[in-house]
Order: structure tokens, then C-alpha cells, then sequence
């Protein structure tokens, strides 16, 4: 008895005593921008649990996992080689190059087998605007990058953060005559948002804008003859536009309104981990979680 | 920095090299230009003179003081910063285990339900299209209208359904509804 009050007694005093700051005795280095060098890694973390994030640990990913688990029995036959490749055995040509196969064996290529470390999830969400007035003037694109900026609150290494790359600027990589577009030119702005970031602009976009929008059905599924073995069929991808006025519903946005020469539609795909046949309606699954609406044509 | 053997005299910094060169901070405004845009441009790209706060907080003189103080042990924030990161490692594990468990149990009771019966497992194992429209479904949607008709609609198979509602951090201002009743069925 005596020794937990003890025990409990010198918690009080270390808990409650500290001791004064050591004295700064020389101050930090600084860079070659003359910006002090920090003597510790310091790394932005989360002030509050993610809302979105929690929902999804606790509800969508079992459902997910039911949802799109696919049982196989045993062990999967080795795929059927497509492409002849060079003889491993031979001492000449083990070492070549066997290059990839593309085209339309993308979209046939199986998804991998169901596993509790294979759930669906949400990767990142991609924001992208293309401006026509950036090609007569390039000052044209700052109301999209103020504009992204505002929405995501990204920047390159923000937080301590590397991976984060900040507003990336969109440039013309071929040339088309008719739409003035031509290698480099800056035309369009885009931004990637991940992590806890990426939770906060889906809440505010299914609780604000997306009510808010008029007639808006929600993501409109293609019909059921068109083929999956495309692309953006494999790639576990969810993609939708938003009108300009849908930009002005956003409150980082709405609040300063007048401060944006205008309000800039914009392309929003939600990236997930899914891969394979089939991967766009596991992602799909995973969004219509996230309250955003379907319709099917 | 990559200093010579053979220049030893060229070791140390010169004056030169701490100067980065600025290029836009002393670039005048365009009569012309639309002041939106410009203000715009001031706080995205800020001058990078070093000798007074920016309004967006690229320079601060006192930035080095503050960060000494407000980290004054290193081990301590180490610490923090690792203790931190190994509670959201278990965590993980935590979750990852249960998700295992889970899909465990699911697995083997696929097992049992082919042993069983053949043609409930293939209704089991089938996926589900959101894409698709089913003669049935096509046919009851004929014939409703309205409200009923849009809720009929809405009830995409393979996706969640559209109550499903984010769950917020305060209840809502009318309490929960004990009545409700969702409008018609699915086919």
C-alpha cells in the first residue's frame, strides 16, 4: 500500500515539476536560402482523427471486403503466355529485354486473387482544370492555381511531407492546331491530394457542394454493353466533373469569392488500389460508401 | 559543395554563394494588369528578399529561436514522434489481424457452402455489375413514378445503398427518426 502511494506520489511531482528550458547556446545553421535548418525532423501530423478515414476502418472496408471477395479454388493456373519471350536457358538471350504486352491485353489482364491485404481503398483523389485562356496568356492560369490551392492546401513538401508535390502545372505535350495547343505550354493546373487531406476535401465535397449542385444525379454509370477491357476499366479509377458554379460551394472558396478572377470547373478521379478486370466497379463500390451518388443510364 | 585539394584558399564560403538570385523581387506590377490577378501573384510567388516577414510566412527572422524553444530536447521529441508512430503501427496490426480473421472465416465458409450446394455457391460467388439493368428491374421501374421511382432506381446492386450517411461528429438537430420506413422494395 505504501509503495503505490509512493509510486503514485512521485508521478505527481514529475508529472506536475518541470524543469526551466535549456538556454539557446548557439543558434540554428542556416541553408543555402538562408532558412534555418531545423535540428529535428519535423513532420506536420494530425491535429484530430480523421472522420472520413474512421468511417472507412470501421464500416466500409468488412463491407468491402465482402463485397468483393471472389473465391478461388486452390492455386491459379500460370496465365497463358500472349507474347513468345526470349529463352531463359539460353545463354545469349536470358538476359534480353522480353517487352511488355500493351494494347488490348491491358483490359484482360486478371485482377489479383481476394486477400485481407487486398481490400479496396482509397489511394489519392486527382484535381484537374484546363484553361483556355492559359494559352494566349500563361498570367491566366493563377486564378486556377490560387483557386487549387485554396481547395487542397498542398504544397511541394508541405508539412514536412515529401511525397507531396504541391499545384502541379499542366503543359501541352503534342501539337493540335486546332485547339492552339503546342509542346510546353502551360494550359492546365492539377493537384494530388492523399491521406488526411484527401478525407477532408471528400467530406466537404459530398456535404456542401454536391448537395448543393443543380440536377445532379450523381456519377452516371455507363450502360452495361459497353466494355470494361478499356483502360480506365482496369485501373481502379472513378472519375467526374463538376461545373465552375460548383467551385463557388466549396467554403474555402465561397468565403472569398470576389478574390478569384472566375470560378474554374474541374476533373475530380478518385484513385484507388484496385487493379484488373472489374477493378472500376470495386471502385465504385468503394465511393458510393463515401455517400457520393450513382445513376445508372 | 564541392571544394579542391588543390584550392584550399576557396574552402570557405564566399560571399557570393549565400546570396540566392532573386528574380522576382523587385519586379514592378503591370500598369495594365488586372489587380486581382496581381495580388494573386504576390502571394503565390512572394518576393524573396530576405530582409522583412512576408504576409504568407516564407521568411521570419525569428524562425531559428522559435523552433529551439519550442523543441528544446531533441531525444524527448524523437521520443514523442516514435512513441506515436509505434501506437498507429499496432493499431494497424490490430486492425489488419480482425480484417484477417475475418476474411479467414468467410473463406472457409465459401469452402463448405461449394461442398454443400453447387448452385448457392455460384449465386455467392457471382459479381455484382452496378452498371446493369435486369429485365425485372427495368419492368418495375415502368411503372413507378415519382418519388418511389427515383428510390427504386437508386438501389444499385454491388454499391452501397444511398441512406448510407457519413457519420458526423455531433447528432442531428431533429434526433433520430423512429418511423421512417424506406419507400418500396427492390426487385
Amino acid at each position: 500500500m505504501s509503495t503505490s502511494a509512493a509510486v503514485i506520489e512521485t508521478m505527481q511531482r514529475t508529472v506536475g515539476s518541470f524543469r526551466k528550458p535549456p538556454r539557446i547556446r548557439k543558434p540554428l545553421k542556416l541553408d543555402r536560402h538562408r532558412l534555418p535548418i531545423p535540428h529535428v525532423k519535423i513532420v506536420v501530423g494530425e491535429t484530430h482523427s480523421c472522420r472520413l478515414r474512421e468511417h472507412f476502418h470501421n464500416t466500409l472496408q468488412d463491407d468491402l471486403m465482402y463485397m468483393t471477395y471472389i473465391h478461388e479454388n486452390g492455386p491459379r493456373p500460370p496465365p497463358q503466355p500472349v507474347r513468345l519471350t526470349y529463352d531463359p536457358n539460353n545463354p545469349y538471350t536470358k538476359f534480353r529485354h522480353n517487352p511488355p504486352v500493351g494494347g488490348s491485353q491491358l483490359g484482360k489482364k486478371p485482377s489479383p486473387p481476394s486477400s485481407p491485404k487486398n481490400v479496396i481503398q482509397l489511394e489519392k483523389i486527382s484535381l484537374h482544370t484546363m484553361s483556355r485562356e492559359a494559352l494566349s496568356s500563361r498570367s491566366n492560369l493563377l486564378g486556377a492555381i490560387a483557386a487549387f490551392r485554396a481547395l487542397s492546401g498542398e504544397n511541394p513538401g508541405g508539412g514536412g511531407w515529401e511525397s507531396s508535390k504541391g499545384i502541379q502545372i499542366v503543359t501541352g505535350k503534342k501539337t493540335a492546331h486546332k485547339w492552339k495547343i503546342r509542346p510546353g505550354i502551360p494550359v492546365g493546373v492539377t493537384v494530388d491530394l492523399k491521406g488526411p487531406k484527401m478525407y477532408e476535401f471528400l467530406g466537404t465535397l459530398v456535404e456542401f457542394v454536391l448537395p448543393r449542385l443543380r440536377e445532379f444525379p450523381g456519377i452516371v454509370l455507363p450502360p452495361e454493353s459497353t466494355s470494361m477491357a478499356t483502360p480506365s476499366g482496369v485501373s481502379g479509377v472513378v472519375s467526374f466533373g463538376l461545373p465552375p458554379e460548383a467551385m463557388g460551394f466549396f467554403p474555402q472558396i465561397e468565403i472569398n469569392q470576389d478574390m478569384y478572377p472566375k470560378l474554374y470547373g474541374m476533373h475530380i478521379h478518385f484513385i484507388t488500389n484496385a487493379e484488373g478486370v472489374g477493378a472500376q466497379n470495386r471502385a465504385r463500390a468503394l465511393v458510393s460508401g463515401f455517400q457520393i451518388p450513382f445513376a445508372r443510364k | 559543395m564541392s571544394s579542391s585539394i588543390l584550392t584550399p584558399a576557396k574552402a570557405t564560403l564566399s560571399f557570393r554563394v549565400s546570396q540566392v538570385p532573386v528574380r522576382y523581387a523587385g519586379r514592378k506590377p503591370e500598369a495594365s494588369g488586372d489587380p486581382k490577378k496581381d495580388l494573386i501573384r504576390r502571394i503565390l510567388y512572394p518576393s524573396n528578399l530576405r530582409n522583412k516577414p512576408t504576409p504568407v510566412g516564407t521568411w521570419r527572422p525569428e524562425v531559428g529561436h522559435l523552433l529551439q524553444r519550442a523543441i528544446p530536447s531533441k531525444q524527448a521529441h524523437e521520443t514523442i514522434e516514435r512513441a506515436w508512430n509505434l501506437h498507429l503501427r499496432h493499431t494497424r496490426w490490430k486492425r489488419e489481424a480482425e480484417l484477417a480473421r475475418k476474411f479467414e472465416c468467410m473463406r472457409k465458409a465459401m469452402e463448405e457452402l461449394e461442398k454443400i450446394d453447387s448452385k448457392l455457391y455460384m449465386g455467392a460467388n457471382k459479381v455484382e455489375d452496378p452498371r446493369v439493368w435486369t429485365a425485372a428491374e427495368l419492368e418495375k421501374s415502368s411503372q413507378l413514378r415519382g418519388a418511389e421511382k427515383r428510390a427504386f432506381d437508386w438501389r444499385i446492386r454491388g454499391l452501397f445503398p444511398r441512406e448510407l450517411r457519413l457519420p458526423t461528429d455531433t447528432p442531428s438537430r431533429n434526433g433520430w427518426d423512429y418511423q421512417w420506413k424506406p419507400l418500396g422494395e427492390s426487385v
